[in-house]
């Protein structure tokens, strides 16, 4: 009998590779192959080949990898994990690894190995994988060993999109024709994988120490190593390559095999047979698009009814009205007569330059357009607007939503929701109450976009039109999932094998793009919440199959309007007819520039920095020939030089950031007790003058840390526990870092579980958790306070004189200062009197600002949140983009004193920043001049108790709510557009001024249980601990009660549980 | 809930919801609220909510928190903290598969019948016969299983759906999982005031009457320890509230009482000195308190044992499975390696010792 041999197999994504040892851990066979999607005949193959190879060895067999799952089942061996056979493999190998990084065909991961061994991987998105590396490569007509061979040469590297390969290839294309050269494109590309990899996997999480490189990419292309080496700064030291790096993972599951049974070679035959004879349908068809034919007309026909009315152009007199969507990609232009019927169309893509794409599309409508027509008015919507507004001397222009939303009306009415998918875009908006209630881009992934099929037709040599017939027909639609679209290219191989036909895969294509959409994009969970009415549109709505599959997994029927690719054109048509009829000048004829004026326009473009505050942002200046200006790239409007020319909007967050932080701290010769540092953070974006007033008192030179920017939010990044806490919370890390960079050995942080009572009949007064004992996960995670000996000052501290007197007399970490009962009484009383003459300033501020808003006939909004939301770097300048729309900002403390919300009210009312929420939404509800905008930290529980309450709060007084998300990423760009979309419902409610005032009844009645219902009511007990609760439905039911445990808990009504927490 | 109000099994005119209220400055104080606007937007306004609390919010005449309810209740406690110690326990090394789960059913009969009636007596001697009947079922203990401890958010840790069955999921992994007793929560609970008037100085009554409930708590859990203390299948015993406060303060202060608050960081500790040191800690999406006392400290816990082996799981809708399992398995190997490293290196000081090879004797001391 020979020895027993140990046997790793590793199934990836695209290849099978298989290591054998000795007994003495020595490999003494390997061997590598791709498996085309074909996993199971490989393995098999590969086993064989093991088999003839040792026919009289006895084995010990592992299987890990991606695609090993199945097959480990059939063969009866043990499936290990592919981080835990990394892990064998590096502890053995390279043990003295910090980091792994490890590409390979279809996933992406990152291993840290800390005391708990971290990994993170790309889930559905194949940015910065082999198979993004792969379809870079065929643009360049070469393959990813070519690639590596150009970067070799490289000298320039361009940005290169890298989350997703879709708009890679719209990045690299332009590239392409200008002529770069291929080898900075292909430096440029490794360069995009290497982002991707840093900012969408590690997330933040420094990768530091020594890295080791692992997977086929990593170890066949040398180019993408040196750039990872480069951007990651590492020592030659510090890197590891290990030998057959592509291996690494098979030896882990080799070794992990030691302990498991003896196979013989008869009883892996058996194992191989019974593989080969296994049926693994790992695709199960879908539903069929259409039941038949006639399911197929009846569709058909329902969808025939949405057109709108046309006439013809040819010998058309009279006024006509011109909307124009320049859209980032493709620019729409509509013409309509005076009854809204459609005159003329174009469509076509901007060629990467949106303005000159409208500038021939006009001309062309110049040409037909008849003598008698006149245009009345124009109006540009999408993406260039401005631009274009500005260049052209369009009359009208407005938020791309604001024109989808007048678009669909005119088919539905009532409708709840707007999709709109395009080739590479797609956006959902969500309607209530008759105005825009969210928005959701797709920035970081198409995978629920069109080109994909597009693409995909063209590669069958397949018109889209026939490509759709086919998926029409299909009986058994596959099932493609709902991954990135370049990970279906394998997918859609092995369904090929599997016998589905063309229309099985472009009906399964569908279903996936649209899968996509709403997971993905629109990030919807129950499409319930799309409501009734739903209004599809964009470009990829008009394939029959997609807009089929839409409508069977929303579970009802959609309107696609006939004129789906142009909807946003058509919707400024109507605006600018609407305009043209409000303004009762019925002279006007439209601004827009004719065709010799637009041979004449010349563009003249420079670039430059913004110097009107520390962001500097990079300018696009546009000179027009006809002295107009148009300036982009602007973070805030201060750049576009609006602001200076009018007077300045009041701004209560600039305003109130003055006012809590501007204290002059003792001069160090005055100040015998020493410094003392505070945070910038949290609860001191309330406390602060009160805390300085009174350490200042007791004669300490009290230190503020720096203001917030993202190198702050940097500086603290190493020592943040949690992901998924809120920002402000992360930040204040950083503002630790800061205070001990400042050389700072003493830091006052208190715990704060309680704030001040500020409503009498509120249900309580506590902080938020975080806000309560945030500085504890400072102290126990802050590596710089132990080992700078930092005195760490984080008591739970009372506010009240009395009894924060008598604590920090008792407290031992306070002994050493001496305190003397009689200062600390008089410092506690002047800090209390500091706190209080802060707050009535900002009340006051308050006052002031709604009185001139009155008298001055302008708006106002109540930026409400939390104290700490005036943090710019929290609410990422949202309060200067709101006054640059010509609009005065207020915070929500500046109101909240001015009213009192009813109660009780639904919700249980027992946080002090929150109550003021509350009364803030009702004092915004009895004022005509203010509107509110709630911002809501991503990842705040607390925030699911107010953000609803806050909105029916408004609701009841028919007032608009919006709400804004915020978190570490600056974009603003989505925010812009919700903030235009709030205001065009302003103006319009104006308008219409038929609203009447509601009266802001939000109160509850709170049904009471009474002494008679005990008798024959039947009471529900939700499920929360199966062992617990069976005994307790019992005891309360011994009780006299009748008690019915709601023992069926379904997963679908667990997970509603889980959503409202 | 609502689900089963739509289900048409309940004349919705005689149909009312309880709820549990912690009354903390928690979001778990507030599912109530969640609970009104759900039925609000349902339809069903006209169902009476009631808030179950000890703190006295939301009062509501037809249901009153009496003297024999609340009697009911803590042995209620008392029993199901039980069973659900003598079911993971021995289910993890059961012989005969399937003995446990039917002795367990078994008991939690009985223990309805006695929750109906008992007396003291009878209450007492139910637990000591109880723990008795366990002790019956014959173990396999010939290979040492990791013993793995859940902590995190109250609701999530015991509830499988809510942490996609962690339970099983380790079982299968081949853990011996423990799970809390729901008293030691409740015992948190009553040092709340008792800890905010010697901090804060709030309130000198209601600081009493907490720390008399506790006595009684303790009263009634006496037998428990003896119990378990006889058995010799090596339970956990209910933890001393005032132990763990005294342990848990050299990492955070307890004036964390949010949510968890510190007794989440105590019962880690806990678990690891009684040598259960591999910790999942359960949290669900945008759970406050727990990003201080559950993440938050577990840097300062490897510091202080370095033979811990914490995994944080965050469970919520969006998160990947695939995710979740992972770490779990990972926090598994780990603790396999820990414990095959562990008896290795007493192996060789056995033999060092020359003491005589009874592998049983290694089992047994390696148990406890």
């Amino acid at each position: 009998m020979e020895d027993i041999l140990h046997v790793g197999l590793d199934v990836g994504s695209t290849t099978v590779k298989i290591i054998v040892m000795d007994k003495n851990k020595n490999t003494i066979y390997k061997d590598y192959q791709r498996h085309f999607s074909d996993t199971k005949n490989t393995v098999c193959h590969v086993l064989e080949n093991l088999l003839s190879k040792y026919p009289l060895n006895s084995f010990t067999l592992a299987l890990t990898g991606s695609g090993a799952m199945s097959a480990a089942k059939f063969l009866g061996v043990n499936f290990i994990q592919e981080v835990v056979s990394c892990k064998r493999a590096v502890e053995k190998y390279i043990p003295k690894t910090d980091v792994v990084i490890e590409l390979g065909g279809e996933d992406a991961k990152i291993i840290y190995f800390d005391q708990s061994i971290e990994q993170r991987m790309n889930g559905t998105c194949a940015g910065g994988t082999g198979a993004f590396l792969d379809q870079m490569a065929s643009l360049l007509h070469t393959d990813t060993a070519g690639l590596n061979e150009l970067a070799k040469g490289y000298s320039t590297i361009y940005p290169i999109a890298s989350r997703c390969g879709v708009f890679a290839k719209t990045d690299i294309q332009p590239l392409i024709n200008e002529g770069a050269a291929k080898e900075d494109i292909a430096a440029s590309i490794f360069q995009a994988v290497v982002n991707q990899t840093i900012s969408g996997l590690a997330c933040g999480r420094p990768i530091r120490g020594n890295v080791a490189f692992l997977g086929g990419p990593l170890n066949y292309l040398s180019e993408l190593r040196t750039r990872f080496i480069e951007t990651l700064h590492l020592k030659d030291d510090e890197i590891i390559v290990p030998e057959e790096a592509h291996l690494l993972v098979a030896k882990g599951a080799a070794l992990d095999s030691i302990h498991s049974d003896n196979i013989s070679t008869n009883e892996l035959h058996e194992k191989i047979e019974n593989l080969k004879n296994s049926q693994d349908n790992t695709t199960h068809p879908l539903e069929p698009l259409f039941k038949d034919k006639e399911d197929y007309q009846i569709f058909k026909e329902r969808h025939d009814k949405a057109k709108v009315e046309k006439a013809s152009l040819e010998n058309y007199e009279g006024d006509c009205y011109l909307g124009i969507d320049a859209g980032s990609t493709t620019t729409k232009l509509v013409l309509i007569d005076k009854d809204g019927k459609l005159l003329y169309s174009l469509y076509g893509s901007n060629e990467g330059n949106p303005l000159k794409s409208v500038m021939n599309m006009l001309k062309q409508l110049y040409i037909v357009l008849p003598e008698k027509a006149i245009l009345r008015y124009s109006g540009v919507t999408g993406y260039g607007e401005k631009l274009i507004q500005t260049a052209l001397h369009v009359d009208l222009n407005e938020i791309e939503t604001i024109a989808h939303y007048t678009a669909a009306k005119t088919f539905e009415p009532e409708v709840s929701s707007i999709v709109d998918i395009g080739g590479q875009d797609m956006k959902y908006i969500r309607m209530k109450n008759g105005s825009i209630d969210n928005i959701m881009l797709n920035e970081a992934c198409s995978s629920g976009c069109g080109s994909f099929i597009e693409t995909f037709a063209k590669s069958l040599n397949l018109e889209i039109e026939d490509f759709v017939k086919e998926a029409i027909n299909s009986k058994r639609p596959v099932d493609l999932g709902s991954r990135c679209t370049v990970f279906m290219n394998s997918k859609i191989k092995q369904a090929q094998k599997e016998g589905y036909s063309v229309g099985d895969i472009s009906s399964g294509l569908s279903y996936s793009v649209i899968k996509n959409a709403i997971q993905k994009v629109m990030k919807v969970r129950d499409v319930e919440t799309l409501g009734k009415h739903i209004v599809v549109q964009g470009g990829t709505f008009y394939n029959d199959a997609v807009l089929r599959a839409f409508e069977l997994i929303v579970g009802k029927n959609v309107v696609r309007p006939d004129i789906s690719g142009l909807m946003g054109a058509y919707g400024m048509a109507l605006l600018s007819k609407e305009q043209y009829e409000a303004n009762l000048d019925m002279e006007h004829t439209s601004s827009i520039l004719k065709t010799e004026e637009l041979d004449k326009l010349e563009i003249k473009i420079t670039h430059t920095r913004c110097k009107n505050c520390e962001n500097h942002c990079k300018l696009t200046i546009n000179k027009f020939s006809n002295g107009q200006i148009h300036v982009s790239g602007n973070r805030c409007e201060k750049g576009a030089g609006i602001i200076t020319k009018e007077k300045e909007l009041p701004n209560l967050i600039q305003y109130k950031q003055e006012r809590l932080f501007n204290y002059q701290p003792l001069e160090k010769q005055f100040a015998p007790r020493g410094e003392i540092g505070i945070p910038r953070v949290l609860n001191m974006y309330e406390d602060y003058p009160f805390w300085f007033t009174f350490l200042t008192s007791l004669g300490f030179r009290v230190i503020l840390s720096e203001k917030s920017t993202r190198k702050t939010y940097e500086k603290g990044m190493e020592s943040m526990p949690s992901e998924s806490v809120c920002y402000p919370a992360k930040l204040s890390h950083g503002h630790i870092e800061s205070l001990l960079e400042q050389g700072i050995t003493t830091i006052f942080y208190p715990c704060m579980p309680y704030s001040r009572k500020e409503y009498e009949k509120a249900d309580n007064h506590y902080n938020c958790p975080i806000v309560i004992s945030y500085s504890e996960v400072l102290k126990n995670n802050v590596e710089g306070l132990k080992s700078h000996h930092i005195k760490f000052l984080n008591p739970f501290l009372p506010f009240d004189k009395k009894n924060l007197v008598k604590k920090i007399m008792e407290l031992d970490e306070f002994k050493c200062y001496n305190f003397t009962k009689s200062e600390l009484i008089d410092a506690a009383q002047k800090a209390e009197a500091e706190y209080q003459k802060c707050k009535k300033d900002i009340q006051n501020k308050g006052a002031e600002t709604v009185r001139y808003l009155e008298e001055n006939n302008l708006k106002g909004i109540v930026l409400a949140g939390r104290p700490y939301h005036v943090d710019p770097e929290i609410n990422h300048g949202i309060d200067t983009l709101i006054t640059s729309l010509g609009l005065s900002v207020l915070t929500e403390d500046s109101v909240s004193d001015k009213t009192e919300a009813k109660r009780p009210i639904r919700v249980v009312d027992q946080w002090v920043y929150h109550a003021r929420l509350y009364a803030a939404a009702d004092f915004v509800g009895k004022h005509d001049c203010l509107e509110l905008i709630q911002l809501n930290s991503f990842g705040c529980g607390v925030d699911a108790v107010t953000t609803d309450q806050v909105e029916e709060i408004l609701t009841s007084f028919n007032k608009m709510y919006t709400l804004i998300k915020i978190d570490e990423v600056n974009n603003l760009g989505a925010v812009r557009i919700r903030i235009r979309s709030l205001l065009a419902s302003m103006k319009k409610r104006e308008q219409e001024k038929k609203l009447e005032k509601l009266e802001g009844d939000y109160g509850i009645k709170k049904k009471i249980f009474t002494k008679e219902m005990r008798k024959d009511y039947t009471i529900l007990i939700p499920q929360m601990a199966p062992i617990h609760f069976e005994l307790l439905e019992s005891a309360v039911r011994s009780s006299g009660y009748h008690v019915e445990l709601l023992r069926e808990c379904t997963r679908k009504n667990s997970r509603n549980w889980i959503k409202i927490r | 809930m609502i689900e089963a109000l739509q289900s048409g099994k309940y004349d919705l005119n005689k149909t009312a919801l309880i709820m549990s209220q912690t009354g903390g400055g928690c979001r778990a104080t507030n599912y109530i609220g969640f609970i009104r606007k759900a039925l609000k937007d349902a339809g069903f306004e006209h169902i009476p909510v009631i808030s179950f609390n000890i703190v006295g919010m939301e009062k509501m005449p037809g249901f009153k928190l009496t003297i024999p309810l609340a009697e009911r209740l803590l042995k209620m406690v008392v029993y199901a903290d039980l069973l659900q110690k003598m079911l993971t326990k021995n289910r993890a090394y059961e012989v005969h598969k399937g003995e446990t789960q039917k002795l367990f059913d078994n008991w939690m009969e009985k223990c309805k019948k006695l929750l109906d009636k008992s007396t003291n007596k009878e209450f007492k001697q139910s637990i000591y016969d109880m723990v008795a009947d366990f002790e019956k079922i014959e173990l396999d203990t010939s290979v040492q299983k990791p013993r793995v401890g859940i902590v995190g958010e109250v609701l999530i840790k015991y509830h499988p759906f809510g942490n996609n069955f962690v339970v099983d999921l380790l079982e299968k992994e081949g853990a011996e999982v423990i799970l809390p007793d729901f008293m030691g929560f409740a015992k948190f609970m009553c040092t709340h005031k008792i800890t905010f008037n010697n901090l804060l100085n709030v309130s000198k009554t209601s600081s009493k009457l907490m720390k008399a409930a506790i006595k009684l708590i303790d009263i009634l859990e006496k037998d428990v320890k003896i119990a378990l203390a006889n058995s010799k299948k090596n339970y956990l015993p209910p933890c001393d509230i005032w132990h763990l406060e005294e342990k848990v303060k050299d990492v955070l202060s307890i004036g964390n009482q949010t949510g968890e608050g510190w007794f989440l960081t105590a019962e880690m500790i806990e678990y690891i000195e009684n040598d259960i040191p591999n910790i999942v800690c359960v949290q669900p999406f945008a759970c406050l308190p727990n990003h201080v006392v559950g993440k938050g400290v577990i840097k300062t816990i490897r510091e202080k044992y370095p033979e811990a082996n914490i995994s944080p799981v965050d469970y919520d809708p969006g998160a990947s499975e695939a995710n979740q399992a992972n770490r779990i398995k990972l926090l598994m190997t780990v603790a396999k390696d820990n414990l095959q490293a562990k008896q290795n290196s007493k192996q060789s000081l056995e033999n060092e010792n020359k003491s005589d090879n009874d592998s049983t004797r290694i089992f047994g001391e390696n148990l406890t």
